[in-house]
């Protein structure tokens, strides 16, 4: 499965939020390539689930992807807990 | 009756509408006036019919009964009176055959008889006539009070007769395909009055016999060179009766006499002479011999050619040349492609005699080709520059067209490397005699590390032979080497669980370096193309620019990709020295990087202190600040990845000189207008040159970040020292921990 990791110019918050994701994956065990993208690009590239801030939902929503919603970027409990709700679907 | 006239006369009866001229002139190829004329024709024959000829300004309708248009249409059904006219193609050939046969020059009125047409449709034939004949190599001369009449080599003038001849018997082929018998009957069929272009140019008694000759002689030949041969040797024995002999270069024929396809040409026409005698002359079997090649046309059917198993030592070189030439030039390999090279032995063979005698070809796909398959047309210019060398004649843009498709699908079929495939690293498991430990590393090897492929088991002698291109990304040894073409780790034969840490960064280093190795390969590629489209057409210095800045944008992200994989989990430093890239936190938060307790009144003013910081050290140029005073408000306050910590930056394209990094904690809270992580108390600003370099500085910062009490100490610090400890504290821990990292 493809994460993209999403912020406003695709190279500094969504590396953290990527590093995050990654980190956390492995602890599930879980196996997914995690790209980052600025929220341009992000709007017309495929992915099987984003993760980003709240602010960018609402321009991410109609493409029809599941969408995870951060608060604290580097915070693997949370980044746990929302994909792992996310992935048991 | 003309049989036009005839014709229309039935398709008028059958229809019950008005017909405009306009639409029966479209219908035969000719002009309103020529109509005209059929309708008059067809007035005269009606005033003695029970019909009246309608004409107004609808078009043109015939009034009658509905018993007498079933009587009439009845009669005009009556096979012995139905010749039907012909369409313009038809029309066409009828006048080429006249115009090829003919031994003084046409004049306009005969023509006329011949086709019945009126002048005007005669010259609009005339030009098409001249562009088909200008495509065949042969011009039509036309002048008035002297007629018309084609000129150019015998040669094009017999193959332009083949042509229509081949044409005209399609059908006829089309049928004895499916039938064994030997004979035929030329006149089976007579539409269109087809066989009077047939007479012209082809005697068909002689044309029933050589058909079993031909079938007899060349069994071994497909039916459908055989109907070829046919119809060659027919028109040949018509020229040579009107002693129309074949010019050709002396030293051309001497190349054709090397030839297999030279001795059974001779051999045929040794044959046809004991029927029809004749002089057989060298430029007569050369002839032959060009049609048993395949000159002229380009075929695609290489299943039973008995040339393939015949080498062709000039051919052979010519394609080999060719393959270097191109890989040469392109940066592919594609002499590998087997499949290619049997393809280009078959093309290359016939080409090379059409150059050599000047054969016209036709390429209908050329434009396409041209902007289709760039480098593949770019390619056959090369291809094409070996044959213009051996041969010193110019190779023609049709040639290369066809040259272009050989090379289009080598270069569709070069294997893609899968995914799976880029992320494996294929290595050369080492140990002093090459036998015991050896074996039991690459058993442990291929059990505990899933991305190395062992492909080779070797002692340390074969090691130091071992050749860059072996296929061998690297070399896992159980003792040290002092030399070698590729990267080298030394482990434990019995691997120890350090050895599988370390082998795991090498791993992901190795594959780094193959991702990068392939993706210059294919930028190699991409801006050859570039060069070969600008070949073509001249490319705006605008597009060469941004196809150039996506091509780095690809090999940037593609790399960013890889490092950072390992960044989370596995802190692997460059080898021995920092140059590959490397740039640590600490490395980049310095003393007059960092600004403590600073009294800002608003998200402004924190954004201006830690990009001032940034200026001050000459990293950003100060449009970077307000790139990202912008950005915070073109992107809103996401930037606050973390309650109490927001991490400012912009483009690299903003004014970025180097990498670097700058820490403010705040007096007081700001609102960065964030629900959930204001206020906030601590930034971090960071000036970026690509996607990759600051990547172990953000690892870093992840780490520090997500150490909650990290953050706390730092916001209460009152002095620069001490952000210093804190930040010493929190990641130098991790960097004597993973220590034991580096090879």
């Amino acid at each position: 499965m493809k994460i993209l990791a999403v912020c406003g110019m695709g190279f500094g918050s969504s590396m953290v939020l990527r590093m995050t994701i990654e980190a956390v994956l492995k602890e599930l065990g879980v196996k997914a390539s995690v790209s980052t993208s600025d929220i341009g690009t992000a709007k017309s590239e495929f992915a099987d689930l984003i993760v980003t801030s709240s602010e960018f939902i609402p321009l991410l929503k109609n493409k029809g992807i599941p969408i995870v919603e951060i608060k604290n970027y580097v915070d693997k409990q949370e980044m746990k807990q929302k994909l792992s709700e996310v992935l048991q679907k | 009756m003309k049989p036009r006239t005839q014709e229309l006369f039935q398709l008028l009866l059958e229809s019950c509408d008005y017909v405009t001229t306009h639409s029966l002139a479209e219908r035969y190829g000719v002009t309103v006036r020529t109509i005209r004329y059929d309708l008059e024709e067809l007035e005269s024959i009606c005033r003695s019919l029970p019909v009246e000829v309608i004409r107004n300004r609808f078009g043109v309708y015939l009034d009658t009964t509905l018993e007498d248009r079933e009587q009439l249409l009845h009669s005009l059904r009556v096979p012995d009176m139905h010749v039907k006219s012909c369409d313009t193609p038809t029309r066409l050939f009828h006048l080429l055959s006249v115009l090829l046969s003919a031994r003084e020059p046409v004049v306009v009125k005969q023509l006329q008889d011949i086709l019945q047409v009126s002048p005007r449709t005669i010259y609009a034939d005339m030009d098409r006539a001249e562009s088909w004949l200008h495509t065949q190599g042969l011009q039509l001369i036309r002048k008035p009070h002297y007629g018309m009449k084609v000129e150019g080599s015998e040669l094009f003038r017999r193959y332009a007769c083949f042509l229509i001849v081949h044409h005209v018997l399609s059908d006829l082929f089309d049928e004895r395909l499916n039938e064994t018998s030997t004979t035929i009957r030329l006149h089976s069929k007579s539409e269109f009055g087809i066989e009077r272009i047939v007479d012209r140019l082809i005697n068909p008694s002689e044309f029933e016999k050589l058909h079993s000759i031909v079938h007899s002689f060349a069994k071994d030949v497909s039916l459908r060179k055989q109907w070829e041969l046919i119809i060659y040797l027919s028109i040949m024995l018509q020229r040579s009766a009107a002693f129309e002999p074949v010019v050709l270069a002396r030293q051309n024929i001497k190349l054709l006499q090397d030839l297999w396809e030279y001795e059974e040409a001779a051999r045929l026409l040794a044959r046809v002479n004991q029927e029809f005698p004749f002089t057989i002359t060298e430029e007569e079997i050369s002839c032959v011999a060009l049609h048993y090649l395949g000159v002229w046309r380009v075929s695609y059917e290489p299943s039973g050619n008995p040339g393939l198993d015949r080498e062709d030592r000039l051919i052979h070189q010519i394609v080999a040349n060719m393959l270097m030439m191109v890989d040469q030039t392109l940066g592919v390999d594609l002499k590998l492609d087997d499949e290619l090279f049997k393809g280009l032995l078959l093309h290359v063979k016939p080409m090379v005699y059409r150059v050599l005698f000047g054969i016209p070809l036709q390429n209908d796909l050329l434009d396409d080709i041209q902007t289709n398959y760039i480098l593949a047309y770019h390619a056959a210019i090369i291809a094409g520059q070996c044959i213009e060398t051996t041969l010193a004649k110019s190779v023609s843009s049709a040639e290369l067209g066809f040259l272009a498709l050989h090379f289009g699908a080598a270069l569709e079929r070069r294997p893609e490397k899968s995914n799976e495939e880029q992320g494996l690293v294929y290595v050369a498991v080492l140990c002093p005699s090459g036998v015991g430990t050896s074996k039991l590393l690459a058993s442990q090897l291929e059990k505990k590390v899933s991305k190395a492929v062992v492909h080779l088991q070797l002692n340390s002698d074969q090691a130091l032979l071992l050749k860059a291109d072996a296929n061998i990304d690297g070399i896992v040894s159980t003792v040290a080497l002092k030399s070698s073409s590729v990267p080298v780790i030394v482990v434990n034969p019995l691997v120890s669980v350090q050895d599988l840490e370390r082998l795991d960064g090498w791993i992901e280093r190795l594959l780094l370096s193959k991702r990068k190795t392939a993706l210059i390969k294919d930028l190699t590629i991409y801006t050859q193309q570039l060069f070969a489209q600008h070949h073509v057409s001249i490319a705006s210095h605008d597009v060469i620019v941004s196809v150039v800045a996506d091509m780095v944008q690809r090999v940037l992200v593609s790399e960013d990709l890889s490092s950072s994989k390992e960044a989370p989990t596995f802190r692997s430093r460059p080898t021995n020295t920092s140059e590959e890239g490397g740039h640590a936190l600490l490395d980049l938060l310095v003393e007059n990087a960092i600004s403590v307790q600073y009294p800002a009144q608003n998200r402004e003013e924190v954004i201006q202190e830690a990009g001032e910081l940034l200026i001050k050290q000459g990293a950003v140029e100060p449009r970077y600040v307000e790139a990202m005073q912008r950005s915070i408000v073109e992107n809103g306050p996401y930037m606050v990845i973390v309650p109490r910590v927001a991490i400012l930056h912009a483009r690299p394209e903003d004014g970025v000189n180097q990498i670097s990094m700058s820490l403010v904690t705040l007096q007081e809270g700001i609102s960065f207008g964030h629900k959930d992580n204001d206020p906030v108390y601590l930034v971090i600003a960071f000036g970026a040159v690509d996607h990759d370099r600051h990547i172990e500085a953000l690892s870093d910062l992840m780490r520090l970040l997500s150490d909650k009490q990290a953050v706390t100490d730092l916001v209460k610090a009152d002095c620069v020292q001490q952000v210093m400890q804190i930040l010493h504290r929190v990641l130098e821990v991790r960097d004597g921990e993973k220590g034991g990292d580096t090879i």
